[in-house]
């Protein structure tokens, strides 16, 4: 089938190497050109290889009693780290990393992506993915959820072959201008991003759940004298002059 | 005291300073990574760390004979040997607070093998400090080489490679525009490595001052300084362009001092920025930067009407601008700097340590306007591809300067941010380019060859 009558068909599937060739080679001005640099020196009959990029965030103890979504500081979770290329990472057994791909990807407006993690890496009970859809246009590296299930500790190169991208050629076109957009929570990362949520309050608004019945962790304490007297004198504190 | 227990309580004094020395540089090295040549030194520092402490404790098996020659040459010995880590010390700790996460990776790695490639400073390579100061820096090595050849220092220490030690201040660690003026630092390393201001140019300037300036000895090593600088300025354009030149332009402390006073006002370690920026314009025009897209550019047309100052406007050092004994004779150190033969000297020997540079317009117009193409779409710039290779680090930079001055058109388009207004919005966006260039760069660095 020929690129134009690929856009125009309503055609949804997979696509293969020859048309993930062409898609490479078309102008970055062009709103279905498709980025994966560094280019890879092979792409495989109907997926693209991706490696595993230099920088983790890797978890750290901290003092929060546990991770509340748009309140805890996403560094009090998790240091990052950078690993050069030839060293490694060692992720103990059920332990997790954020990590990101090596290839910085654009993806077309009427593509859709799935990156899954690779079949021989899958065996030794590694999981990289747990959100694995990318959106028409997406552009960034891949943030990665590195997972080893298994029982034994693992040991990560970077620069080696992590997960498989596969493109899916959407329905119809995600824009009707022919306009490039960048847009979405995370705009063009090169490094894994920690996660940015909404504080439970502006999440659960549409539901019609007031700011008042929204409860805390630590809220239940609130019953306690001793507690209460030192939330009072903490507000006491940064009360402002 | 006698000389056995002085030597006693030196041994132990010496063996504190260097065994927590060790260990933070130990400490460090475990829980951080650092860019590969610092690690490289950090390591010496635990190697030589270690010879020393057995040093300490064979030196004081020594005195424990109580032979008086020997005690004294061990007494001695000790002495030299503090003073030696005394001098590392300075080193040391700047170099541990340039942990790769602090500091921008990928230009460093590129800038190590960028100098490394010129004859003069063949196979140099730089080591990273973040400093507390505003300013960017060059650490000086001769003293330190000197102690390295003392035993028992000298088991582990190599003249090759020769590294370079440049400091950037903490505040940009992640920048990549401002880190620029690291190659003006890179031109103070080649002016050291090369010995350019030997003692015998200092001496034909001391001559040739004499007779105008009584003290013409101090006269002679302040002008020295000031050509230090227009070296480095020089080296710098020469080697990256105007990359330097608008990272010097950007510069908080020059945007305080935009009072056109300050611009033409000399200092004591510094030739007036007006004079600065026309030697550099004289190098860029050189070069055919005016010839290029970077002329578009209102920097440029700044640059020019700062270059087109004329020399009698300069002014001595603030200090001195009302003092009628000292006045003149900084007029006459300024006027004897700026002599188109003292200024074309300088140019010269900038030109020579570089003449085997790769030229950066070359690389600009190559790859320029497809990186800025790139950028626009908020795409990585190492994607675009002539003759199959990417973009070399040095068009990447530049073409990033000329991105972000030129206002990120077409970027700020298609990014969909709430209050595009908001400075913090700009600040975002412009670091997020920087972020993608550093990319490619990276990419560069990790290519197949």
């Amino acid at each position: 089938m020929k690129k134009e009558d690929l856009k125009n068909s309503g055609y949804s599937g997979v696509i293969t190497q020859d048309k993930i060739k062409d898609l490479l080679e078309q102008p970055i001005k062009d709103v279905h050109s498709l980025v994966i640099t560094p280019r890879p020196d092979k792409i495989d009959s109907d997926s693209v290889d991706l490696r595993l990029g230099s920088y983790f965030f890797v978890p750290r103890s901290h003092r929060s009693p546990c991770f509340i979504p748009g309140i805890t500081i996403p560094q009090y979770l998790y240091h990052e780290q950078y690993i050069p290329f030839g060293s490694y990472l060692v992720l103990p057994a059920h332990y997790t990393v954020l990590g990101a791909t090596l290839e910085f990807i654009k993806l077309p407006s009427d593509v859709s992506g799935e990156i899954l993690t690779k079949s021989s890496l899958a065996r030794n009970f590694i999981t990289i993915e747990t959100a694995p859809w990318i959106h028409p246009l997406y552009r960034g590296c891949l943030t990665l959820e590195i997972a080893n299930v298994s029982n034994t500790p693992v040991i990560l190169y970077p620069g080696v072959k992590i997960a498989q991208l596969i493109l899916l050629k959407t329905s119809h076109d995600t824009i009707i201008d022919k306009k490039d957009k960048i847009e979405g929570t995370y705009v063009g990362p090169v490094r894994p991003e920690p996660s940015q949520l909404d504080k439970p309050e502006k999440a659960l608004k549409s539901l019609g759940i007031k700011p008042e019945n929204v409860f805390y962790p630590a809220d239940e304490y609130l019953n306690d004298e001793v507690y209460r007297n030192h939330i009072t004198m903490l507000l006491e504190r940064w009360k402002e002059p | 005291m006698a000389l056995n227990d002085a030597i006693s309580h030196k041994c132990a004094t010496a063996y504190k300073l260097i065994s927590s020395l060790r260990d933070i540089v130990s400490s460090s090295r475990a829980g951080n990574s650092y860019p590969q040549w610092s690690d490289y030194f950090l390591s010496f520092c635990e190697r030589t760390a270690d010879e020393s402490l057995k040093y300490i404790e064979n030196r004081l098996e020594i005195s424990k004979s109580g032979d008086e020659i020997e005690c004294k040459i061990v007494n001695e010995q000790l002495s030299s040997l503090i003073q030696s880590w005394e001098m590392l010390h300075a080193f040391i700790n700047p170099v541990i607070a340039a942990d790769t996460l602090k500091v921008p990776h990928p230009l460093i790695s590129f800038i190590s093998e960028h100098i490394g490639s010129l004859n003069v400073v063949k196979d140099a390579k730089i080591v990273i400090e973040l400093t507390p100061e505003m300013n960017y820096h060059q650490h000086p090595l001769t003293k330190l080489r000197k102690v390295l050849t003392n035993p028992p220092l000298n088991k582990y220490y190599k003249k090759e490679p020769r590294l370079g030690f440049l400091g950037l201040p903490c505040s940009q660690s992640k920048s990549l525009f401002m880190n620029c003026q690291l190659y003006h630092e890179v031109g103070h390393f080649i002016a050291e490595e090369t010995g350019v201001f030997s003692t015998e140019w200092l001496d034909s300037i001391d001559s040739q001052l004499k007779g105008d300036i009584s003290n013409s000895g101090w006269a002679a090593n302040t002008v020295q300084t000031w050509m230090g600088e227009l070296f480095a300025d020089i080296i710098a354009v020469r080697l990256i362009g105007p990359a330097y030149t608008f990272a010097y332009i950007e510069q908080p402390k020059l945007l305080e001092n935009l009072p056109e006073k300050q611009i033409l006002t000399f200092g004591i370690d510094h030739p007036a920025d007006s004079l600065r920026l026309r030697e550099q314009l004289d190098i860029l025009k050189e070069d055919e930067w005016d010839k290029s897209q970077i002329s578009s550019l209102k920097q440029w047309e700044e640059l020019n009407r700062i270059a087109a100052i004329k020399q009698s406007d300069y002014l001595p050092p603030i200090d001195y601008q009302d003092d009628a004994v000292m006045k003149p004779v900084w007029e006459k150190m300024m006027s004897f700097l700026c002599q188109k033969d003292k200024l074309k000297e300088i140019h010269n020997l900038a030109k020579k340590k570089t003449e085997d540079r790769i030229r950066p317009t070359d690389l600009f117009n190559a790859y320029g306007e497809s990186i800025s193409e790139y950028l626009s779409h908020g795409v990585v710039p190492s994607a675009c591809r002539k003759n199959g290779e990417m973009p070399h680090p040095i068009a990447i930079i530049n073409s990033a300067v000329y991105f972000l001055l030129s206002g990120m058109k077409g970027l700020f388009d298609i990014v969909q941010v709430t209050e595009k207004d908001k400075i913090s919005s700009l600040v975002w966006l412009e670091h997020r380019v920087e972020m993608w260039c550093m990319k490619a760069i990276e990419d560069w660095l990790v290519r197949p060859r």
